[in-house]
């Protein structure tokens, strides 16, 4: 284990090399994470920044969209989308998503590695100065955000919160984390309401991108063949002139499952979709997120789980049934879709099955199917650039991230006894459940 | 044993295409620095292929979602499935079916000769009884509700029955009573015809070479029996229904409008289809004239796209997006493509649409399981995997403008649209 404290580590611009990647600190709490490889033939650039869930919601979520629309450099849309054509066609993403109360707002970049253009000009430098630019050259009239923009980007942002939610999977998971979650700032929407959306102003955004870049946990992410020296630079200067303050990692409480909380709401689709949200004790939690990821697993992973084997296979409920474990939150969400009227069949069969778990009713075959399964899938990840950069991205707020290769050390020592340790700290907590009122003739 | 090296010098990659005495083709393409290893064992069987061909040449239909179900079933056995031997190796296997193929794939980063090995050994040996196969109704069934509770699955089945006289074919799983007609004997027949080597292919990249694979095949590959199978022809009717709509669940009102490319062949070219993707982005892109003006007339948001479907018997050039006002949006693409049409494409516009094509097609080589599944695509298409690349970069606006006055033919085209209920 590590005892780097590193966001201390961070205000003295220390760098450390991790043999497999590489950080350095920036300014307190901004650091660049970063994997120096030519085996791709992209270079990926992940720009990370956390703030607390709480107030604000809307208007953090949408800032990413705005800076990613225009820039000081290019203030037209299209132009600038033209640029990153001639670019040989650079990706460049908005995104905000959450983990424990944190909301994460983030840029992405993937673009074509030098040696592959077709012309001499150099792509990496061109689309490191681009992203950069994003951040801290935003586009601005009389000293504030453009109104006409921000505008069209609360249209936007509306319409892809309400299109997300037309995925039933998607809302019937929403659902479950705002009834169970309905105390905490997790239980939120992670773009905020749509009331909330339609009241921000210019001078809103604004402020919250001044507070993101004093505040907020920033971590960049580079997966390049090029030297990460330019962009470490460009931050240096960039922010020697803000004063941080960076905001508290807050502990995320410990909250018990208390009586189960049911709720069935009915819609007219073919299918109904199940969604029973379990809690973990937090300190387990965190402190154990590899023996918590083989139970998940093992319970609800890939086709040797549990759940696959018995409630899909055996039972033919479904054709998905899957656990997903929430570290951050300590969370555990199962997720089925199923005929309406089979819910209390599969409600049961889903709770005999993680009681198997708890009751140590699996095989050493079972158990080292999911720690083969995990271990594997987890060395697959460092052969795409998104997914690397999403795992470091995604350890963005954690003092000191950890490589693909530690978590697959980390795999290999969970035990039978642990799996069993883990499962019985879990407790059911919300059932939600979609009832579909066009089961009958599908 | 005949073996052929491509090589594209300016990605540097190359890969191998292996002539197996079993008569499988196997094409095999190494990444150096790569940990993971994806192989796909892929039929030329999809959900277009609803007819079988007797001895006589006459054709007998097979019920809807057959591939499909046929994809679900191979995988179980009279001893072990295949899903409880990957669980011994790690690997993450899966399979898909879609309209023109069905394939069967592991991912893995150790025991690369085993799973190759299961792979191999599971796709050739079927084992279906009728007790299994009426368990697999339950659960398919579910997976086809899925889908018909998806308004992306919807907007996409409506628009090409719209365009083509109103073909099962594209709903690649079947309906609950197309696939209630299903039995062992229909799966045994289809394996026979569709499932004889001639008729497959095998592709592998990443962390393998070509003599690993050989070795595995030499051993496990049983000779092949019959030939490729033959694949019958889609109506040609030019029977167009030019706007369909469906009332779903949802809160936002999507459409997809595509044209229908009456070209008298069953496949498009290599050049036709990298050129029809410029020309699409051209038109739609995030960078051209049309976004900009549907975006800001409000028409249109961020999952406004393009693209260009072609498979045997259909090709279609679609646009996809969300609108309060979908017919309005398709004129408005229609009247543009009409006046293109007339102006030709401007130069500038071609070469940004031609460099983003070009740098998206090189990011495609960083990912395995892209890899694999070009190999096997464009080798059933009678195509190499750096076709597509290689005429990318040497297209030319004349080519394009030449593609684009007979790409669309403004008469044959639908409009399908999702809205909320009630």
């Amino acid at each position: 284990m590590r005892s780097l404290s590193l966001f201390a580590l961070l205000s003295d611009r220390i760098t450390i090399d991790m043999g497999d990647f590489k950080i350095v600190g920036i300014a307190p709490g901004v650091r660049v994470v970063s994997v120096k490889t030519d085996v791709f033939k992209t270079g990926r650039i992940v720009m990370s920044m956390a703030m607390p869930i709480a107030k604000n919601t809307a208007a953090q979520a949408i800032l990413p969209f705005y800076l990613r629309r225009a820039c000081k450099q290019y203030p037209d849309f299209t132009e600038l989308n033209g640029r990153l054509n001639e670019l040989y066609g650079t990706r460049l993403s908005a995104g905000v998503s959450k983990s424990g109360d944190f909301q994460k707002l983030s840029i992405n970049m993937s673009f074509i590695d030098d040696r592959f253009s077709l012309t001499d000009e150099s792509i990496s430098a061109e689309c490191v100065k681009l992203i950069t630019g994003m951040l801290f050259e935003p586009l601005v009239s009389d000293g504030g955000f453009v109104e006409k923009n921000i505008e069209q980007e609360k249209r936007l942002l509306i319409e892809k919160r309400r299109s997300e939610l037309d995925d039933k999977v998607v809302y019937a998971r929403s659902r479950c984390e705002e009834i169970m979650c309905a105390d905490e700032p997790y239980g939120r929407n992670v773009y905020g309401t749509e009331e909330e959306i339609l009241a921000l102003t210019p001078a809103d955004v604004y402020e919250t991108w001044q507070n993101v870049l004093k505040e907020s946990i920033i971590q960049f992410t580079v997966i390049s063949s090029a030297d990460t020296a330019e962009i470490e630079n460009i931050l240096k200067g960039k922010f020697s002139g803000i004063e941080r303050s960076v905001i508290e990692k807050s502990a995320v409480p410990v909250r018990n499952a208390g009586e189960v909380k049911y709720v069935n709401e009915a819609q007219p689709v073919k299918q109904g979709k199940l969604v029973m949200g379990f809690r973990s004790e937090m300190e387990k939690s965190e402190k154990n997120r590899f023996k918590n990821m083989i139970m998940a697993d093992l319970f609800g992973g890939g086709p040797h789980s549990k759940l696959f084997m018995n409630v899909r296979e055996k039972m033919s409920l479904c054709y998905y049934c899957r656990a997903r474990f929430l570290r951050d939150n300590s969370i555990m969400f199962v997720e089925s879709g199923i005929e309406t009227h089979n819910e209390e069949k599969a409600r049961q069969a889903i709770s005999d099955q993680l009681n198997k778990v708890k009751n140590g009713d699996f095989t050493d075959d079972e158990l080292k199917a999911s720690k083969m399964s995990v271990s594997d899938s987890l060395q697959t990840f460092k052969d795409t650039p998104e997914v690397l950069a999403a795992w470091y991205a995604l350890q963005s707020t954690d003092e000191s991230p950890i490589s693909l290769r530690e978590a697959c050390e980390g795999v290999e020592k969970v035990s039978r006894q642990d799996v069993i340790d883990m499962s019985r700290v879990i407790e059911l907590d919300t059932v939600y459940m979609l009832s579909g009122t066009e089961g009958g003739e599908a | 044993m005949k073996i052929k090296e491509y090589r594209n010098e300016k990605l540097a990659e190359s890969y191998s295409e292996i002539e197996h005495p079993s008569g499988l083709k196997i094409l095999v393409m190494p990444k150096p620095g790569y940990s993971t290893t994806y192989a796909l064992f892929a039929a030329r069987y999809g959900s277009i292929d609803t007819h079988i061909q007797a001895p006589d040449g006459s054709y007998y239909e097979i019920p809807d979602g057959t591939a499909h179900f046929l994809e679900h079933k191979l995988f179980e056995s009279d001893e072990q499935d295949a899903f409880e031997r990957f669980a011994k190796t790690g690997a993450s296997a899966n399979a898909f079916t879609s309209f023109d193929r069905t394939a069967y794939l592991f991912s893995c980063s150790t025991n690369v000769k085993q799973n190759l090995e299961i792979l191999m050994d599971f796709v050739q040996s079927p084992y279906f009884t009728q007790q299994t196969v009426d368990k697999e109704q339950g659960i398919i069934g579910q997976e086809i509700r899925m889908y018909k509770d998806s308004p992306d699955w919807s907007l996409m089945i409506n628009l090409l029955q719209a365009l083509y006289s109103n073909s099962p074919v594209f709903d690649v799983a079947g309906t609950e009573e197309s696939i209630a007609k299903i039995t062992a004997e229909t799966l045994y027949d289809c394996y026979r015809n569709f499932y004889d080597l001639n008729n497959m292919v095998f592709a592998v990249a990443g962390n393998t070479t070509v003599e690993e694979v050989l070795e595995v095949a030499d051993r496990m590959l049983k000779p092949a029996k019959g030939k490729k199978a033959q694949r019958k022809l889609p109506d040609s009717k030019n029977d167009i229904k030019s706007y369909v709509e469906e009332k779903m669940s949802v809160e936002t009102t999507q459409f997809m409008f595509g044209f229908r490319e009456n070209n008298g062949k069953p496949e498009v070219s290599t050049l036709e289809r990298v050129a029809s993707s410029v020309i699409l982005d051209v038109i739609a892109g995030n960078a051209s004239a049309c976004y900009k003006e549907l975006m800001e007339e409000e028409l249109i948001n961020t999952s406004f796209s393009y693209e260009y479907l072609d498979g045997f018997g259909y090709a279609v050039p679609i646009f996809v997006g969300e609108s309060n006002d979908p017919k309005l949006v398709s004129e408005k693409i229609r009247k543009y493509i009409s006046e293109l049409k007339k102006t030709g494409i401007d130069p500038k516009a071609f070469e940004r649409s031609r460099r983003k094509l070009y740098g998206r097609m090189v990011m495609e080589y960083n990912d395995v399981e892209n890899i694999a599944d070009a190999l096997v695509v464009s080798y059933f298409r009678g195509e190499g995997l750096f076709d597509e690349i290689t005429v990318c970069a040497g297209l030319t606006l004349e080519q394009v403008n030449e593609r684009l006055r007979a790409m669309f033919d403004e008469e044959s085209y639908s409009l399908s649209v999702v809205l909320p209920k009630g």
